[in-house]
């Protein structure tokens, strides 16, 4: 069997899918007897399907959560009138995906299992010395919502205490801008002690050979007050 | 003006492929829109037939047909290298078709080692229809051994010694058998995160995580095939360097690569 024709008619996938058969599989089978970068191939593909399963399950128990309050907290969206029309699509999507799957680099030693509870707070960009206060239950998890500028695939946050070499608290990378110009980032609460913090943003610009590159967008000051 | 000999192909799709004898200074474009504006000159007989140039063919199932043909050659002439080559070249990938479909490592061996009996038993006695195919032939012992041991039939003694299977190859580790599945998540969110575009998303998670065949993705959609074809090779691509990258880093981390 032609590799062209593997290609063009996309076996590969059908293979893993169980969708080939009779001449059709026979032929496929045979070539993958002597050629091992076709059996690479299948393997790939394979990776694939289950890494994009995986991703898709986690949505699916979380959002099947017991602890998860799905009625609560698309309520408390909905108190924020700029982000209520995106309320469910950020639910379903951005929170999800952004906070529970990225692969996330925690600096503070907290645990990486977020907790079921879950506080969303909308994070404004303020001029002049201004930083919006926020409260942070350091028991649950937070999810800080802002605006974005630019059009990236992906974005990277990080977090650090607003002070001369202030320490980074929290970065993730590999954000999805799932809904226009926002983005979700959840961190525990305990990450996020009483202080002055800045929340960087910057466009990932990653090339067609792999190579990322970021590019600074905002900065965003915030003031971390324990809650009620 | 180039001479044209047709010569039907059985190439798995039906097609008719025409075989071009061009001269040598002729271009490749050249020849491949001459040959089919020539074809569809001959009374209708072919008008429906598909030009493949002879050159875009797969280089690599010429070398296979002929290594194939001599390590028949050679078994049949009691050749024990070629019995060697033979185990050398077909262990890997028939382990894999049988470990598919065994889905145990131990057991998967054990019929490797009876389709080697078999075919080389065979192949020392008898002459092979199409040596060229030699890997379509193995192939049908596989699955016959399988089939066989699925069903709990006893096995026939093999008029052989197990010596000649003896020394069949360990697998070669390939790259991304050490992915873990963090890696291999990790990775597919990398992925998805260099995809700007939804829809672009949702064909991956329609193809493999909802299992629709491509037709139906393409016309819920409103795709074409060959939009569909691009955003699934860039993804594999894009994806295969990131695997790979992250595979690396595994293996040093593990003392396996250098």
């Amino acid at each position: 069997m032609d590799r062209n024709y593997i290609e063009q008619h996309l076996l590969v996938d059908r293979y893993i899918q169980g969708r080939l058969e009779g001449s059709e599989q026979d032929a496929f089978e045979e070539r993958l007897v002597w050629d091992q970068s076709l059996i690479d191939d299948v393997q790939l593909a394979e990776h694939l399907r289950d890494g994009l399963k995986g991703v898709s399950a986690a949505r699916a128990d979380v959002a099947d959560s017991p602890g998860f309050d799905l009625v609560a907290t698309v309520a408390g969206l909905f108190a924020v009138p700029q982000y209520a029309a995106a309320a469910s699509f950020l639910l379903a999507v951005t929170l999800t995906i952004g906070v529970l799957t990225s692969p996330f680099v925690n600096l503070g030693g907290q645990s990486d299992t977020p907790a079921l509870q879950t506080d969303i707070v909308p994070l404004f960009t303020t001029r002049g010395e201004n930083a919006v206060e926020i409260a942070v239950d350091p028991g649950t998890w937070t999810v800080l919502l802002v605006d974005v500028m630019g059009d990236y695939p992906a974005y990277r946050v990080t977090v650090r205490q607003e002070k001369p070499g202030g320490e980074l608290v929290w970065m993730q990378d590999g954000l999805l801008p799932t809904y226009p110009e926002s983005l979700a980032i959840g961190m525990p609460g305990s990450a996020l002690p009483t202080g002055r913090y800045v929340l960087t943003i910057e466009g990932d610009l990653t090339s067609d050979t792999g190579e990322t590159i970021y590019e600074r967008l905002q900065d965003i000051p915030f003031v971390s007050n324990p809650a009620d | 003006m180039p001479i044209f000999r047709h010569k039907p192909v059985n190439n798995f799709s039906g097609e008719i492929t025409a075989e071009l004898a061009t001269g040598d200074s002729m271009d490749v474009e050249h020849s491949s829109s001459m040959s089919l504006q020539s074809l569809r000159g001959l009374g209708g007989r072919l008008a429906s037939a598909r030009v493949i140039p002879l050159h875009k063919q797969d280089p690599a199932l010429q070398e296979e047909a002929q290594i194939a043909a001599a390590i028949v050659q050679g078994i049949r002439d009691g050749d024990t290298g070629a019995e060697t080559r033979l185990l050398e070249r077909y262990s890997n990938g028939l382990r894999f078709l049988l470990l598919r479909r065994t889905h145990d490592d131990e057991r998967a061996r054990d019929l490797l080692q009876d389709t080697f009996l078999i075919a080389i038993t065979k192949l020392r006695e008898t002459d092979l229809e199409e040596p060229a195919r030699l890997a379509g032939y193995l192939r049908g012992i596989a699955i016959r051994v399988a089939l066989n041991a699925g069903r709990r039939q006893r096995r026939e003694p093999y008029p052989m010694e197990a010596e000649a299977v003896a020394q069949i190859p360990d697998r070669e580790p390939r790259q991304f058998d050490y992915v873990a599945r963090e890696q291999t998540l990790a990775a597919v969110h990398k992925l998805l995160s260099s995809m700007p575009m939804k829809r672009d998303r949702e064909i991956l998670t329609r193809l493999y995580v909802e299992d629709q065949d491509k037709e139906a993705i393409c016309e819920a959609l409103g795709l074409d095939s060959l939009h569909f074809n691009r955003v699934l090779f860039r993804a594999k691509k894009r994806f295969r360097k990131i695997l790979e990258k992250s595979a690396r880093a595994a293996d040093l981390a593990a003392g396996r690569g250098n």
